[in-house]
């Protein structure tokens, strides 16, 4: 079996807790707060205002730049609101808040079955994006602009991501076993978007039945399906693509440059439900899983459901001690439960016995270098941000960080490697900005 | 014996030779007033006049492209000395402060923080363990950048010893909450509150806290103090520090600092002529 080459560590996947549970709906929330930054880049522009009336599947929001998607009501309803408010990572953003009036009706132009074979390609491209179709995997990628390619790359090669390395989390292991056939659907509409022959499904090997199950599917395709042998972070799209292709993508480089496109199996599900079902993305599957959880679900919930709600009806343990909205990997640790679901939120973890872990003095093992998947060297990265010398940052090769937060599992001594990292680069972030700021205002000033 | 010596005595000429030659060669002009300019400098390197540390402010200021009234740590003894040495006149300065606007020593925890010890680490992480996205979060990030020892930390928040603060603004740039201010000696009323929540949040959130009652605004006689996202803001332009203000906050997030200056005598001002 295939894995990645450089790096990779093993924690418990503890899957089983959920692996087990069919998708189940959840009951119409009353109230839905959908957030207008669910996706990576530029926050989406209400398009409704309160006291508006919408109904299911309609766009209340804008994409409001090249790397931002559109927003649509999840359930018919009246807006109630629209407020600043602050995102899970304790970013602002804008809220609209949807009652919903308990009807659930479609807007007139969805939910048609259509057929994409007599779609061109330019034209699925624009349904997908129009359905805000974003990333499912966590990173919410607007789905479009991976679509289209910049001038002068080939991409020869789909990959659709099943490996779900994350542990604990189950909704795409779900999802390939009960809805196999929509995906092939939407991996061949994606195939056709992108104008290309070759697409390979990379599933690890703890999701056997899943790899059967999609090879079935796929018999009359030329689509593969490949087993990849469990090791974390597989579901990284560079690491996803030396696994499967044998291919490195270098240093700030995108996949694209390679000729690969990565797409996550819950993306290609909604490409499906957005092209031949004419079904805005406005549901998503959530694992709620943990130890703290009494019954650990594969939830298909609206976008904009508290999690307070979810919580309630799987039942969270009054002595759960943490949350992580994602896998514990990579996901966001949150300090209540009024957060509401975003169409990245593939997971909420309650955890009782969460440890206050103390970190001691480096011991040098390196073992954070050996298990970095892209080959830095976080324990000199951390040296060098602990000190504060920006300068040296570029020559660490920060920006190369994955963020999967192998280095921090690992560590014996419990450093916070990862979270130097993060801070480092939130750091060059504010330094380009105020570089940016400089020259405008030298510009000016010579005008 | 003696043809060592001889060897050696005469190696040692013709490698002084050399050198002696290559000094008149290569011989850099060097401007003796920026080794004048350094000297008089403070040297502490705070980077406050914008250049990169003494040394290159001194030559920025013998190339003149550097104001001489810039040194904020040195502040008018420095500027006088530079302007003996340049030969220039100078402006005098009114010397400013670091004011922390953050009074919530009791400020609520809404999470246990477990992650790196410094307030830029831990603002990533949901804007910092505080319930109050706006007030301190306390690990002394000003504390460890003032180069001049100006700031410690008790009970949580950062305390600044007014005598040493030279005015610097490393501490301005430093915090990730925007909390520290500069304002001139002579204003000693201020408002320790930078929340932009509610009323209602603030108080869950701090013991202290403005919770933009008004009462400052309709008791000022000099129209200084009014309120602008939930919280009170002085305009030191208009501001006469009457410290009115102080005696009906209800919050006591208004103080008056001109005791505190009195009692470490730099209160008054003295105004240089």
């Amino acid at each position: 079996m295939k894995t990645f080459s450089k790096g990779g560590v093993h924690p418990n996947d503890n899957k089983l807790m959920s692996s087990e549970c069919a998708i189940e709906s959840i009951d119409l929330p009353d109230k839905l707060i959908i957030s207008m930054s669910q996706h990576l880049g530029k926050e989406a522009k209400p398009i409704v205002i309160k006291g508006d009336i919408v109904q299911k599947g309609q766009c209340i929001a804008k994409a409001s730049g090249f790397i931002s998607a559109d927003v649509h009501a999840p359930t018919s309803g009246t807006i109630h609101n629209i407020f600043a408010g602050q995102s899970m990572q304790g970013k602002s953003c804008t809220y609209i808040e949807l009652h919903s009036d308990g009807k659930d009706e479609w807007y007139s132009q969805c939910n048609q079955p259509c057929d994409w074979q007599i779609v061109p390609a330019d034209e699925l491209k624009k349904i997908i994006a129009e359905s805000g179709v974003v990333g499912m995997g966590g990173a919410t990628f607007p789905t479009h602009v991976k679509l289209s390619p910049m001038h002068g790359v080939t991409i020869d090669t789909l990959i659709i991501n099943g490996v779900e390395c994350e542990p604990y989390l189950t909704c795409d292991h779900q999802l390939m076993r009960e809805h196999s056939a929509h995906i092939v659907v939407g991996i061949q509409i994606l195939k056709k978007a992108l104008g290309v022959d070759n697409a390979i499904i990379g599933i690890e090997a703890n999701k056997h039945d899943a790899y059967d199950i999609m090879r079935a599917a796929t018999k009359d395709t030329n689509i593969l399906v490949e087993l990849l042998n469990v090791k974390y972070p597989q579901g990284a799209e560079k690491q996803l693509i030396d696994a499967l292709m044998n291919r490195q993508v270098p240093s700030g480089k995108l996949p694209m440059h390679v000729g690969c496109v990565v797409q996550n199996i819950a993306t290609a599900f909604a490409v499906y439900e957005a092209v031949a079902m004419k079904r805005p993305l406005t549901h998503r599957i959530i694992t709620i899983s943990g130890d703290g959880i009494e019954q650990p679900a594969n939830l298909y919930a609206p976008i904009g459901t508290s999690f307070d709600m979810l919580l309630q009806r799987q039942g969270l343990l009054s002595k759960a001690t943490k949350l992580i909205s994602g896998g514990p990997m990579m996901g966001t640790s949150i300090s209540d439960t009024i957060q509401f679901m975003t169409k990245g939120s593939s997971g909420l973890l309650a955890f009782c016995d969460a440890k206050s872990i103390e970190s001691d003095p480096c011991i040098r093992c390196g073992r954070c270098v050996s298990v970095c998947p892209v080959g830095c060297m976080p324990v000199q990265m951390m040296e060098v941000i602990a000190q504060g010398d920006i300068a040296q940052y570029a020559d660490m090769h920060i920006a190369d960080c994955i963020e999967c937060g192998s280095c921090s599992y690992i560590c014996p001594a419990h450093r916070h490697l990862l979270h130097y990292i993060r801070q480092a680069k939130s750091e060059l972030v504010a330094e380009r900005i105020k570089k940016d700021r400089a020259a405008k205002k030298k510009e000016a000033a010579n005008e | 014996m003696l043809i060592a010596v001889l060897i050696l005595g005469v190696l040692g000429l013709v490698f002084g030779m050399g050198l002696y030659i290559a000094s008149k060669v290569f011989h850099v002009p060097m401007d003796q007033r920026v080794q004048q300019v350094d000297a008089a400098l403070p040297g502490s390197n705070c980077g406050a006049c914008g250049h990169a540390g003494c040394a290159g402010f001194a030559k920025a200021i013998v190339h003149g492209s550097a104001d001489i009234a810039a040194c904020v740590p040195g502040g008018d003894a420095v500027a006088q000395t530079l302007s003996q040495i340049m030969g220039v006149a100078t402006s005098t300065k009114e010397k400013q402060v670091a004011v922390l606007h953050c009074h919530g020593k009791n400020a609520k925890n809404k999470y246990h923080y477990n992650g790196i010890d410094t307030c830029k680490a831990a603002v990533l992480i949901n804007n910092g363990p505080k319930m109050c996205a706006f007030g301190c979060i306390g690990f002394g990030d000003c504390v460890s950048v003032c180069p001049f020892d100006a700031i410690t930390m008790s009970d949580g928040l950062p305390y600044i010893d007014e005598a040493k603060c030279t005015g610097c603004r490393k501490c301005v740039m430093t915090c990730p909450k925007s909390l520290f201010a500069m304002h001139a000696m002579a204003s000693t009323v201020h408002v320790l509150c930078c929340s932009k929540l509610s009323a209602k949040d603030t108080i869950k959130a701090c013991d202290v806290g403005c919770i933009a009652c008004q009462k400052c605004v309709n008791v000022c006689k000099f129209e200084a103090i009014y309120i602008e996202e939930n919280r009170a803001i002085i305009d030191y332009d208009k501001c006469v520090s009457c410290g009115v203000c102080e005696k009906v906050c209800p919050r006591h997030i208004i103080v008056n600092v001109r005791q505190r200056r009195k009692d470490i005598g730099l209160w008054p001002v003295k105004k240089n002529k």
